[in-house]
C-alpha cells in the first residue's frame, strides 16, 4: 500500500480549512465559504475517485484509532458485529464536516472491513513525512490562494501553519504501569517497535497530563521528530484537544530522569518503630545516580555509563534489597518501594 | 442498624480494594525477575492504547 501524498496534504488543509474564520456577515456564510474552499481543494487536489477514497480511509483510520475500538483496530479479526457503532458517532465535527463534502455515508455501521483498513493503513501514515512547502504547493495549484486570500494568510500565520508542516517534537504520557516496564525504558541500548501506529500529542502539557491522570508509576515520553513523521489528528479527531498526531516508527530513547523511593529493608515494614523507616528518594540519569536520605545527601556517584546506570535501576527498582555506601562510609541495605516512579524519557523516532 | 443496599455495596467494595491492595503487597514482597521481553510487551501495550483511555 503506497502512501497518496496528495490526500494528506489535504488532510493538512482541511483541518486549517476547519480553523478558518472567513469573517462573512453571518455564521452561515462562513459555514457556506468553509464548504466551497473544501471542495475547491478537493475537485483540485483529488480528480479520481481513487484519491478521495484514499483521502477517506486515511481519516477513518485515524477516527478508529483515536476513538473506534482500538483493540479492533489491532487485531480486526476480533470485531463485534453486534456492538458495532455507526460511524458518525466517534467523528469529530471537523471529519463530519470533510465527509459531508465528499459525500460519505456516514449513517452507515462501522464495518470489520473499515478496521482491517486501518491496520493496514496506520503504520503507513503514522509514518508518513511531508515537507510544509509540499502542502503550500497544493493549496498553491487549487487556487485558493488567489480566491480565499483571508485563507492564504489564516495557513501562513496562524498556529495551524505549524501542523502543515508536521512538528518536530512529539510527546506522550503513560501511568500506572509497572516497575519493569519503568526498567525496560531504562535500557538505551534497545529501542522498540512503534511501527503499528501509536497516538502522541504535539502538546507537551496535554501528554504530561496523561501522564499524572492515574496511579503510579508516572512516564513522560519527549521524541526528537527531525524528519516530521506523523499524521495530524489533531482537530480531525473527536479528541481535538489532546493535539495528538499519529506516529509509527522505531523509538529509541538517549536520555531520562528517573525518580523513586527507597526504605530501609531491615526495618518492621509496618513502620511501627517511629522514626526508624528512613525514607530514601533515588534520582537517576544515564551519567548520575544520587541517592538522598530524608532531606540529606547520601550517595552520589557522577560519570557513569547509561548501561551502568541502568543495571543499578535493574536492581533496585526489581523489589529485592540492595545496598550502597553513603558519603559517611555507612552501608545502607535498602529495598525499592513498589510503584513510586516518575521519569520523564527524551529520545527520538527513527 | 439497617444498612442501605448502596451502603452495602460500598462496603463491599472498601473490603475488596483493601485485599487486592494486600495481595498486591504481598506478591510484591521479595521483589520479582525482571524479564525484559515481558516488559518491552506491556510498554509497546500500553503505548497502544489511545491517549484518553
Amino acid at each position: 500500500m503506497e502512501l497518496d501524498k496528495k490526500a494528506l496534504a489535504v488532510t493538512r488543509l482541511v483541518a486549517a480549512i476547519y480553523e478558518w474564520d472567513p469573517r462573512g456577515p453571518s455564521s452561515a456564510s462562513d459555514e457556506w465559504d468553509k464548504e466551497k474552499a473544501v471542495k475547491q481543494l478537493i475537485d483540485s487536489a483529488l480528480p479520481s475517485e481513487q484519491s478521495r477514497q484514499n483521502l477517506i480511509d486515511m481519516v477513518l483510520a485515524m477516527t478508529l484509532l483515536t476513538s473506534g475500538n482500538v483493540a479492533t483496530v489491532r487485531d480486526p479479526s476480533s470485531f463485534d458485529p453486534k456492538k458495532s457503532k455507526q460511524l458518525y458517532t466517534i467523528l469529530s465535527s471537523a471529519s463530519k464536516y470533510l465527509f459531508n463534502c465528499l459525500r460519505v455515508p456516514y449513517h452507515q455501521k462501522i464495518t470489520q472491513e473499515n478496521y482491517a483498513a486501518a491496520k493496514k493503513l496506520l503504520p503507513i501514515i503514522g509514518s508518513s513525512s511531508m515537507l510544509e512547502s509540499e502542502v503550500y504547493s497544493v493549496f498553491s495549484k487549487s487556487g485558493l490562494a488567489s480566491t480565499k486570500p483571508t485563507l492564504a494568510k489564516h495557513i501562513d500565520t496562524s498556529p495551524a501553519k505549524a501542523g502543515i508542516g508536521g512538528y518536530d517534537q512529539l510527546h506522550r504520557g503513560l501511568s500506572n504501569v509497572s516497575d519493569a516496564m519503568v526498567i525496560r525504558i531504562t535500557n538505551l541500548d534497545k529501542s522498540w517497535d512503534m511501527s503499528r501506529g501509536v497516538s502522541t500529542s504535539r502538546n507537551y502539557a496535554s501528554a504530561k497530563g496523561f501522564s499524572m491522570k492515574e496511579g503510579t508509576n508516572h512516564v513522560l515520553f519527549s521524541f526528537d521528530n527531525p524528519t516530521k513523521k506523523g499524521f495530524n489528528a489533531l482537530r480531525m479527531s473527536k479528541y481535538g484537544k489532546e493535539e495528538e498526531v499519529v506516529l509509527s516508527g522505531v523509538a529509541q530513547i538517549d536520555n531520562y530522569q528517573l525518580t523513586f523511593y527507597a526504605e530501609d529493608a531491615d526495618i518492621d515494614p509496618n513502620g511501627t518503630g517511629f522514626g526508624r523507616n528512613s525514607e530514601y528518594a533515588i534520582q537517576i540519569t544515564p551519567q548520575m545516580i544520587f541517592v538522598r536520605k530524608g532531606l540529606r545527601p547520601f550517595f552520589v556517584k557522577n560519570d557513569i555509563s547509561g548501561q551502568e546506570a541502568h543495571l543499578f535501576i535493574k536492581e533496585a527498582m526489581s523489589g529485592k534489597p540492595f545496598s550502597i555506601t553513603g558519603k559517611d562510609g555507612t552501608e545502607a541495605k535498602l529495598v525499592c518501594k513498589p510503584k513510586t516512579a516518575s521519569i520523564e524519557a527524551f529520545g527520538s523516532i527513527k | 442498624m439497617k444498612l442501605t443496599k448502596a451502603q452495602i455495596k460500598q462496603i463491599i467494595k472498601e473490603e475488596l480494594e483493601q485485599v487486592m491492595r494486600e495481595i498486591e503487597d504481598e506478591e510484591q514482597m521479595g521483589g520479582f525477575d525482571y524479564d525484559e521481553e515481558a516488559a518491552e510487551a506491556e510498554l509497546q501495550a500500553k503505548l497502544a492504547e489511545p491517549m484518553h483511555q
